[in-house]
């Protein structure tokens, strides 16, 4: 069916615009891309449950303030982001480093997945993870929201606080720093 | 608006964005890319969500008929990875 003209993507919908959206459909919507946002950029599969847990609880609580001038999922990475962000400060200060445990990364297997498909899949994350953390912080959040299919250049922009072009010229070199670093994890 | 790249993993040659073919020969065997925020989606769709975040949650935020986030389905056919 083609989408009426103008309209909004269900994620990009302002609350206001929205039938009363409620926090279930929010978290079931946005919930997986804040878990995975936060495990790349913590390194910790146990911290970044913590961080989605927290998330969305200021989400819950936040609620009625969202005024609906950015989309929810917009809104969502920036309290995501800045959550994050807080966590490895406060981390680095009391020089506290996420666990590099391999266990960690154990896969569930999925119903219609092979046993090697997992393997690579398991070997695939561990890879990601280690490419990610060689990278600054800023071009990590960059690639992390690029990733993003529903996020535009400009809507990375208003999460990252930066201009458009800036963006585009920074993900350039982020692209070009993850290929080099994803090649030493070999 | 973001240039419309490729989001689909194929069996073609990654582009300069992606991993180079020698460095990653083994993994290519299996899973290419054509762009590192194809990788990353991919990455994104096949890792596992903790049971016991939604659980958590629940129990913080009782009155919330939250369900338990399901496996966000593939974009592309997995099997064109191969």
């Amino acid at each position: 069916m083609q989408p009426t003209e103008g309209a909004i993507p269900e994620s990009c919908r302002p609350a206001e615009a929205a039938a009363a959206p409620d926090f279930a459909q929010i978290y079931e919507e946005h919930g997986r891309q804040v878990y995975y946002v936060a495990l790349r950029m913590l390194s910790d599969p146990t911290q970044a449950e913590d961080a989605t847990h927290d998330v969305f609880v200021k989400v819950f609580r936040n609620l009625d303030r969202f005024r609906g001038e950015s989309c929810i999922r917009t809104w969502l990475y920036r309290i995501t982001m800045n959550h994050c962000q807080n966590m490895l400060k406060s981390w680095q200060h009391r020089h506290i480093h996420p666990s590099s445990d391999d266990a960690l990364w154990e896969v569930q297997e999925g119903p219609d997945e092979s046993p090697l498909e997992v393997l690579e899949t398991t070997e695939l994350g561990a890879r990601i993870q280690k490419t990610l953390d060689a990278l600054p912080l800023e071009y990590r959040k960059l690639l992390l929201l690029v990733a993003d299919e529903e996020l535009s250049y400009e809507k990375i922009a208003q999460i990252t606080e930066q201009s458009t072009d800036a963006v585009r010229g920074k993900l350039h070199r982020a692209r070009k720093a993850f290929a080099q670093a994803f090649r030493t994890t070999a | 608006m973001k240039p419309n790249t490729p989001k689909d993993k194929s069996v073609s040659p990654p582009t300069p964005n992606a991993m180079s073919q020698d460095a990653t020969q083994e993994l290519q065997q299996t899973l290419t890319f054509e762009t590192v925020e194809g990788m990353l989606s991919y990455d994104r769709s096949e890792t596992p969500i903790p049971e016991a975040l939604t659980r958590k949650l629940k129990e913080s935020l009782p009155d919330q008929p939250l369900k338990p986030l399901v496996q966000e389905a593939s974009k592309s056919d997995r099997q064109n990875n191969k």
